[in-house]
């Protein structure tokens, strides 16, 4: 067997032992310094396991020298260095000599095949009289055979052939042959993202018997149309092959670990369509692509860029490089350059293609930054980029992760909502999330309270600029919400249901449904949205540490608001009337709790703010006090609005089993008149804002409000789970949570195919870390009071907090923290104490 | 499961009876062959309604090679025979109301009930789309009820426009076809949906079973409608 047809596959890395080497003559020595420096500058790690043998300076100069014995300690070594750049074990080639026994004894290269290992190609070059162990490949031929492979590797990385992606269960969402209904999720499930800018998860070729197929490019904040038909503006299309005849079924495999896409063609003979892409997240704006087909099949492309359909789109070419760009009505656009080559490898013919993306919310894009990332991505060649990508991804990891021990299908889907959250995000300017971020049309890329309330939260966490920048979006907005109040007859700041570019209102006036004009009233009454904003700033100033007083107007402006929109009743009592409350299934109701304790909330944080006016902060703190909530101390419950207790009493399970949009079996006029609601609404106070309820109201309202729940919002599984967990019913808020985790792996609604559902996201993490784990912060104090599932044998959280790294190893018997600065952290009920390093929180006895 | 391709069919049967059904399923027959594309041929029924023989000529002119469809009357008189031809046909069957409803002359609008099923879907869309490239316009109709209703609703106007780009994606991907959505029970809609939507005809896949499934829903359409209904059957093989 041949180097060529032994591997097949290009490696990211390759560890060879001195023995393999067999350096003993100069010469060899130089042709083996040679290999791997030029394997090297694809970015290959190349690394000899020395055995404490003196390593030639030829070779010292080119590898990564280890000079460990050979033990499974230095196999576990070398994964783990790799694996901080990103690489897995799948991507390593081993080669050694004596792996075999030898005189009975078992032979020091087999010490390196650790279980860690299972996916590395192990090659063994030596004589191996007795054989080798299971799992190695034995080639023989010595060094010769050890140059051999390094030649092939080099010659498969200057081919650009498609690399490979490590297929570790853990970290890989996978799709084989899935029929063409199904495409349609992939095309959401897959989607890349970085810097901004994000891209379906198409395939490469056009998709004439599949309707729907929506390849697309998306920059967040950049928008076409006017009013409600507002929406994002799709850019160039860059991942458009055309292939003759197209693969009848494939394999799709996303990477979570490193942020790579492949595609392998299925039954396709010896040259089958293999392809990855990449958005990186080290070169701004940088996408890339490498595809491989039988070369009669892969035609040399014409345009790297393409018309996204339903748009017109300016293009041209200019110094070696394509442009694109498609224009807004309003001035906006979103536009890329791009370059590409073939490459011939004998049969089969790659495709290399780069992008690079720039766009303005306002005015026609600078291409400048366009041109000088791909220049500079370019310049560092596909292979490299790749490398760095990993590299950054793992460090991504490193510092944000959940970890699930005994329960692989949750972690799997935990680590897939982490990821589509960072594809959606940037840290830069500012950034309006929309309802289905990125990833599609749905929802036209407006911004409701899931941005604010169920998104930021697990932002903050992850990537605390990423934060700031979606407050900036509604800091920037401030204008138009003090607009809207003043057209309303009110002070301050009222903003708008469903927002865009202008943050103006852009909620739809009316649908047809059911062979009738409904009208829609969340955009004239949906008023909680101007305190969820306001909380929103509040919750990453809190969680972030960041002294920020920007964000004082968020809090004063809408505290104004509320102290304009309140009525007092002749007894002096405060009431806000006819609004919709996060329950939609009861329009213009008065009094409902989560909109007034919202707004007491509200009027309470900005009473402390600077800059108010004289005695404004009195005036505030004293009608927060007046504000009705609806809450009985008899019952410990809270009314959700007034007259609610007086409606049917409809419980869920007389109906149907939850999930499901109660309103479309029932009836809108049916369920408006029952105690049905669609999602949490004063259960989301309990979430929120646990320090304005009554102590002990969360159990006695789970127990009222959660069998009246339809859960027929896709918000609602998630915090539900959140709240099961804080209620001490651990078990069942694991049991929430799973529908949640599959909304969109499974597409529970589905609408998968138009969009991933972002906010599920956002509430995912909110579930883990704020339910499970019971992690909060107050007044400068990471809290933690863990609620493990009993099918969970341990929890591990990574995230920042408070301006540190912070990891939470959780048991059913301990939590331990590990931070990488002083961090003020307690169990409930127990007085802070500053962390340094790493500590045991115990519970008291 | 799978439908029998009547893609290369040419031809539409109408089924005159003993006592002549006349003018109602001739004239539904012309405006069916009109918009497909293809011939009237007639078919004098040489038995009584419901025998053996009558049911057995129908089948055997139905199966031959090039007839697209069969066309006749669905009223209650006529039930003993179109009922088991429809239970024993692999091709479409097209039932013509003795209503005095409408009994138009051309087949401009079609109504296409689906309940979100893949084979549902499958079986209909081959005569669906035959008829749309002879310029009939599709309304599908799909009724949530505790079985089809979705589990996430959000919001009102973002949430039905998502939906129904995806339902018709999957179930009726005819450009053009819009779609209607009604709740409660089916059987109670097709018909009066078809009135609403001035209908010219409805489409209806069914398992030939009537004593499963959605039996119902497909009685009371050809017992109720004032327009022709073919049915199409859902195909095991």
């Amino acid at each position: 067997m041949t180097a060529r047809e032994l591997t097949g596959r290009t490696f990211a890395a390759v560890a060879f032992t001195w023995e393999a080497a067999a350096p003993h003559r100069t010469r060899a020595v130089q042709a083996l310094g040679r290999r791997a420096a030029s394997i090297r500058a694809f970015g290959v790690d190349v690394i000899v396991i020395s055995r404490g043998h003196a390593v030639p300076a030829g070779l010292r100069q080119s590898c990564r020298i280890l000079r460990a014995g050979g033990s499974p300690e230095t196999m576990r070594g070398i994964l783990g260095a790799l694996a901080r750049r990103g690489v897995g074990p799948g991507l390593l080639l081993l080669v050694g000599s004596q792996f075999g026994t030898s005189g009975g004894r078992p032979g020091p290269d087999s010490l390196l095949l650790v279980p860690e290992a299972a996916r590395v190609l192990a090659v063994s070059v030596g004589p191996e009289p007795a054989g080798v162990p299971a799992g190695v490949t034995h080639l023989g031929g010595g060094s010769a055979m050890l140059l051999a492979l390094l030649d092939e590797q080099v010659r498969r990385h200057a081919r650009q052939r498609v690399p490979e992606v490590d297929e570790d269960p853990d970290w890989i969402v996978s799709e084989t042959g899935p029929g063409p209904l199904r495409r349609r999720v992939t095309e959401s499930l897959f989607t890349l993202g970085a810097w901004g800018v994000a891209t379906r998860g198409s395939v490469e070729e056009a998709l004439p018997g599949v309707p729907g197929s929506h390849p697309m490019v998306l920059a967040a904040g950049i928008y076409d149309g006017t009013g409600p038909g507002q929406h994002l503006l799709p850019g160039p299309l860059w991942t458009h092959l055309a292939i003759e005849p197209p693969p009848v079924a494939d394999r799709r495999v996303l990477d979570l670990r490193t942020g790579v896409l492949e595609r392998t063609e299925m039954a396709a003979g010896d040259c089958p369509l293999r392809s990855v892409r990449l958005a990186s997240i080290t070169v701004p704006g940088v996408v890339a692509m490498r595809a491989q087909a039988a070369a009669a099949r892969l035609p040399r492309p014409r345009r790297p860029l393409r018309r996204p359909s339903a748009a017109e789109m300016t293009a041209g070419r200019q110094d070696g490089t394509y442009w694109a760009r498609v224009d807004a009505e309003s001035g906006a656009g979103l536009a890329a350059v791009a370059t590409e080559c073939t490459r011939r490898d004998g049969a089969v013919r790659t495709v290399q293609r780069m992008a690079a993306y720039a766009g303005s919310g306002r005015h026609r894009p600078d291409m400048g930054p366009a041109v000088e990332a791909l220049r500079e991505a370019h310049g560092m060649g596909f292979d490299r980029l790749l490398a760095d990508h990993r590299a950054a991804w793992a460090r991504r990891w490193e510092t944000v992760d959940i970890q699930v021990r005994g329960d692989p299908e949750a972690q799997l889907a935990l680590r897939y909502a982490l990821f589509q959250l960072w594809c959606a995000i940037k840290a830069h300017g500012e950034l309006p999330v929309g309802a289905r971020g990125l990833s599609g049309t749905g929802y036209l890329g407006h911004v409701f309270w899931d941005a604010d309330v169920f998104t930021l939260p697990a932002v903050a966490a992850m990537d605390p600029a990423a934060a700031g920048a979606m407050v900036r979006y509604r800091l920037r907005r401030l204008a138009a919400a003090r607009a809207r109040a003043r057209a309303a007859g009110l002070r301050g700041a009222r903003f708008p249901w469903e927002s865009a570019a202008t943050g103006d209102d852009v909620t739809p006036a009316e649908v047809g449904l059911g062979g009738r004009r409904i009208p829609i009233l969340t955009g004239r009454l949906e008023e909680h949205i101007s305190a969820d904003v306001a909380w929103s700033a509040a919750h990453y100033a809190s969680w972030t540490g960041l002294r920020t007083p920007a964000i004082t107007p968020l809090l004063t402006e809408t505290a104004r608001y509320w102290a304009s929109r309140c009525r007092l009743d002749a007894a002096g009592r405060a009431h806000i009337d006819d609004v919709i409350g996060p329950d939609e299934y009861h329009e213009r109701v008065n009094d409902n709790a989560f909109t007034n304790v919202m707004a007491r909330w509200n009027l309470r944080a900005a009473a402390g703010r600077p800059g108010l006016a004289p005695g404004e902060a009195r005036q505030w703190r004293d009608l927060a006090a007046r504000i009705v909530d609806g809450y009985d101390s008899e019952t410990g419950l809270y009314e959700q609005f007034a007259g609610y207790f007086a409606l049917e009493p409809l419980l869920l399970k007389d109906i149907a089993a939850p999930p499901v949009a109660a309103d479309l079996l029932l009836g809108r006029e049916r369920v408006s008149g029952s105690q049905l609601i669609k999602q949490p609404d004063v259960l989301m106070l309990h979430h929120l804002v646990p320090d304005q309820v009554e102590p002990g109201s969360l159990g006695p309202n789970l127990d009222y409000y959660d069998p009246r729940t339809a859960h027929g919002s896709s918000l609602s599984p998630a915090i539900t789970a959140s709240l099961l967990a804080r209620a001490g019913r651990p078990d069942e808020a694991l049991a929430m949570l799973r529908i949640a985790l599959a909304l969109d792996l499974d597409d529970l609604t589905g609408m998968t195919a138009s969009g991933l559902h972002l906010a599920t996201m956002g509430g995912i993490w909110q579930a883990v870390v704020a339910g499970l784990a019971g992690a909060r912060v107050r007044d400068g104090v990471l809290t933690v009071d863990p609620r493990l599932p009993s099918a969970w044998d341990g929890l591990q959280l990574r995230f920042r907090c408070l301006g540190r790294k912070v990891r939470l190893d959780i048991t059913h018997e301990r939590t331990e923290i590990r931070v990488d600065g002083p961090l003020a952290a307690a169990l409930p009920g127990q007085a802070p104490r500053m962390v340094a390093g790493a500590a045991t929180l115990r519970r008291s006895a | 499961m799978t439908t029998v391709k009547a893609a290369d069919a040419a031809e539409v049967l109408a089924v005159l009876g003993q006592r002549d059904a006349g003018p109602p399923v001739a004239q539904t027959a012309a405006a069916v062959a009109r918009i497909a594309g293809g011939e009237v041929r007639p078919l004098r029924l040489a038995a009584d309604l419901g025998s053996r023989r009558a049911v057995a000529q129908v089948l055997r002119a139905l199966h031959q090679p090039g007839i697209l469809t069969a066309v006749l009357a669905g009223d209650e008189v006529s039930r003993p025979l179109w009922q088991r031809v429809a239970q024993q046909s692999d091709k479409p069957l097209v039932l013509v109301p003795a209503a005095a409803g409408r009994r138009p002359s051309e087949i401009r609008k079609i109504l296409l009930p689906l309940d979100g099923t893949a084979p549902s879907a499958a079986a209909v869309a081959p005569i669906a789309e035959r008829l749309a490239r002879g310029g009939a316009e599709l309304v599908v109709l799909h009724v949530f009820d505790v079985d089809t209703v979705p589990k996430f609703w959000d919001q009102q106007a973002h949430a039905g426009q998502a939906w129904t780009e995806e339902f018709l994606a999957r179930y009726c991907s005819v450009p053009g076809a819009r779609l209607e959505l009604r709740r409660g029970a089916a059987a109670e809609h097709v018909v009066r949906v078809a009135g609403a939507q001035q209908a010219d005809m409805i489409a209806l896949a069914w398992s030939q079973q009537l004593d499963r499934g959605r039996a119902r829903v497909v009685l009371r359409t050809v017992l109720e409608s004032e327009v022709p209904v073919i049915l199409v059957p859902i195909l095991v093989r």
